[in-house]
């Protein structure tokens, strides 16, 4: 049976699910297939989006997702595959998430101290952790929360975090320890 | 408390000290209960950050994402059937005869009243196929009978080989010389029949074969020079 | 976080001449990345994959879930000396190839194919699955395949013989011949190439020929069934069969009909002439010969080689 998109036939037979391999979809992407890109989409999405939540916020998220896929698909031809796409695709996301942020200007009520954590009242060890943490990093000050994000949560080295944050080394991974002091003392309770 | 040995503590858990300090903290881990329980719980800290799952969006982007990259106002995929002719030509009588040769300059046929056209047969095809292949190119938004404005396909042709063009530029002292020149003598090369296929519809606006030329063949050339740009590009 | 393709990653380096044999699970994909040089692909009965290297220069091969991928490596592209990569795949596989600087020969397939590459050649023959070739320079040659061919080169010719199944074939500079070609549906299209066509109609089949600059000779069976659209600006239409006067309707096509009508032909062209031809069959066509590598032939001295090897980050 013939698809009509015939290098993607590659999955001629087997059901949505299974896997393409990802340099094949990044080449034929990279080509201009548009049926391929959507698989990558799908496949990074999520890990896009959460990325846009943790650095921009939830309100411009969806938003933020859809222009970094866009500029994914633009800058494709630069992608060397000397890293994953994901990894790739998320350093774009962190470029156009930030150069957003300071478009934006954004004025942020609330001051770069630790004082807010200290708020937070006392919580019982609650099952769902994972909660605890995203709630707990929303509140953290701009900087910590950014650094802690990029290393932490997505993996990036101190060295790169500098380069996109441009600040220097020394100063990201005092925000990730700042970051981790501060998170630790809000799970403990 | 904050001290030096507390300040350390994240480069600690991450690899990042150097031996001798990495030796030293390590010391006064075994005999600091303080310090050791914060390290622990630092740990734990940075193990619920990798475990965060990932949050996709309510909604589903890509429809939207589609048609920006496709260029496209709508992310129509699909080719509406157009009118089928209601009379196919007639037949031409029976060819299993004797063959005789038959020859027809284009001036002669002109003259002869006919204009060129494919339209209705096109048409016609797009109706009939099924298979959705030429979705692949820009959509023809010219059904029988409407008016056309070439300035669709036009400016995005434009618009691609400027890119194009901007693109080589930019990758020449990337690209291998020889496929630079090979790119840009077929951009030229594009370009020239594009003149003077517009040129053509400029002069016969009516005429329905040059409108799909330089609407079908030219986008897809263009689009064909810039996969190989890209991939040109690509190490 | 999202998993990406994370799973144990067995990597050998191979220098020298080398001869390593991994093996694969059913669906393992091959992914072959910026080599140079000639890469040949061919089939074997085992659920293997075998990478044999006679010349210097290190490759390196790294299996993660579901793909086996061969690839230099140091990152620098101009870093390896061109050579030869002789590769044995399970014939179900299917196969990736991007590099710009190589040149493929792949035999025997019944997996997919793509292959994207500026400056090599491409030769398919024996294949069962679809094809999807890009290339800038190199000609393409698609001989006794099986199934949907999709043929890009922007200055190379591409030239198909013996092939079934569907088949969309485009160029920008080059020519486009197509030789006994069995299929239910085929485009080819070139701005400044010729193309020739000798094959079957089928039912219901949709032909499709079109040229800014070149000309078109369709070859026909000797009682061709045929529906024909044909469309030039300033070019010429001739045909050895008898075209009963064309339809002269202002607005519709030069269309006439052959036999019953039951394929669908069409034909455009900007200058160039259209010519429909009584010959089919009778022409020789190019075909490729398949020639295996054989022995070994000691490498070619290598140039110089490039000292700025940039690892990998």
């Amino acid at each position: 049976m013939r698809d009509t998109h015939p290098g993607v036939a590659l999955v001629t037979g087997e059901p949505e699910a299974a896997a393409v391999a990802e340099p094949s979809l990044v080449a034929l992407a990279a080509a201009g297939d548009t049926r391929a890109f959507e698989r990558l989409y799908r496949q990074h999405v999520g890990r896009v989006h959460s990325l846009a939540c943790r650095l921009a916020g939830r309100e411009h998220a969806e938003e933020l997702t859809q222009e970094v896929f866009i500029r994914a698909w633009e800058k494709l031809w630069t992608f060397r595959g000397e890293a994953s796409f994901g990894t790739w695709v998320s350093r774009v996301a962190v470029r156009w998430i930030l150069t957003w942020r300071s478009a934006q200007a954004v004025q942020r009520r609330r001051t770069e101290n630790n004082e807010i954590l200290e708020w937070l009242p006392a919580k019982a060890a609650r099952p769902d952790v994972a909660m605890d943490v995203e709630a707990a990093m929303e509140k953290l000050p701009d900087g910590a929360r950014q650094v802690f994000v990029l290393h932490d949560v997505e993996g990036f080295k101190h060295e790169e975090i500098a380069r996109l944050l441009e600040v220097s080394v020394g100063t990201s991974k005092a925000q990730l320890h700042r970051a981790r002091m501060l998170l630790r003392r809000h799970l403990d309770r | 408390m904050t001290d030096r040995w507390t300040e350390s503590l994240s480069e600690y858990l991450d690899g990042e000290l150097v031996p001798e300090d990495r030796r030293e903290l390590g010391l006064h881990l075994e005999s600091c209960a303080d310090c050791a329980q914060t390290l622990r719980e630092l740990e734990q800290v940075v193990e619920r950050a990798r475990a965060l799952p990932d949050r996709a969006p309510e909604h589903d982007l890509w429809p939207a994402i589609e048609a920006r990259i496709t260029g496209r106002a709508e992310a129509a995929t699909k080719i509406e059937p157009a009118r089928i002719p209601e009379r196919l030509a007639e037949r031409a009588r029976p060819v299993r005869r004797a063959a005789s040769v038959v020859s027809f300059t284009w001036p002669q046929l002109v003259a002869a009243g006919l204009a060129v056209a494919l339209l209705a047969s096109a048409a016609f095809w797009l109706g009939t196929r099924g298979d959705g292949r030429l979705a692949q190119h820009t959509p023809n938004p010219a059904a029988p009978g409407t008016t056309f404005t070439a300035s669709r396909a036009q400016n995005s042709n434009e618009a691609a080989i400027a890119e194009l063009r901007d693109a080589l530029a930019r990758g020449r002292q990337d690209l291998d010389p020889q496929t630079v020149k090979v790119l840009e003598q077929n951009l030229a090369s594009i370009e020239r029949s594009i003149r003077e296929a517009q040129t053509a519809l400029d002069a016969d606006p009516a005429n329905p074969y040059l409108r799909r030329h330089l609407q079908e063949t030219m986008t897809s050339k263009v689009n064909l020079l810039r996969q190989a740009t890209f991939l040109a590009s690509a190490p | 976080m999202t998993s990406l393709l994370v799973a144990t990653a067995v990597a050998a380096a191979v220098s020298a001449y080398a001869d390593t044999v991994v093996d694969v699970r059913p669906d393992t994909k091959l992914w072959l990345r910026n080599l140079r040089g000639t890469v040949q692909v061919s089939t074997w009965g085992k659920n293997a994959v075998r990478l044999q290297v006679p010349s210097l220069g290190r490759v390196r091969i790294a299996q993660r879930a579901g793909t086996v991928s061969i690839e230099p490596e140091y990152a620098h592209p101009h870093g390896m000396d061109a050579t030869r990569y002789v590769i044995t795949v399970p014939a179900w596989m299917g196969v990736a190839m991007v590099s710009p600087e190589a040149s493929a020969r792949v035999r025997g397939l019944k997996g997919d194919l793509i292959v994207r590459t500026v400056n090599g050649q491409v030769e398919v023959a024996d294949n069962e699955g679809s094809v999807s070739v890009s290339s800038v320079q190199g000609p393409i040659l698609v001989a006794r395949a099986r199934g949907h061919l999709d043929l890009n080169s922007v200055n190379g010719p591409i030239t198909l013989a013996d092939v079934t199944g569907s088949v969309n074939a485009e160029t920008v500079n080059g020519s486009i011949e197509l030789a006994r070609v069995i299929a239910d549906s085929v485009e080819a299209t070139t701005l400044n190439g010729f193309v020739r066509f000798d094959g079957h109609f089928l039912d219901k089949g949709w032909y499709h020929f079109a040229t800014h600059n070149g000309d078109i000779v369709v070859d026909l069976p000797k009682e061709p069934d045929a529906q024909v659209w044909v469309a030039t600006y300033g070019g010429q239409f001739s045909s050895d069969f008898p075209v009963s006067a064309p339809r002269a309707k202002h607005g519709k096509g030069l269309q006439f009909t052959l036999g019953d009508g039951k394929a669908k032909l069409q034909l455009e062209s900007f200058m160039g002439r259209i010519r429909l031809s009584r010959e089919a069959g009778g022409r020789r066509t190019p075909v490729f010969e398949w020639r295996d590598f054989g022995q070994f032939t000691p490498p070619n001295p290598p140039n110089s080689p490039d000292d700025d090897h940039e690892e990998d980050k």
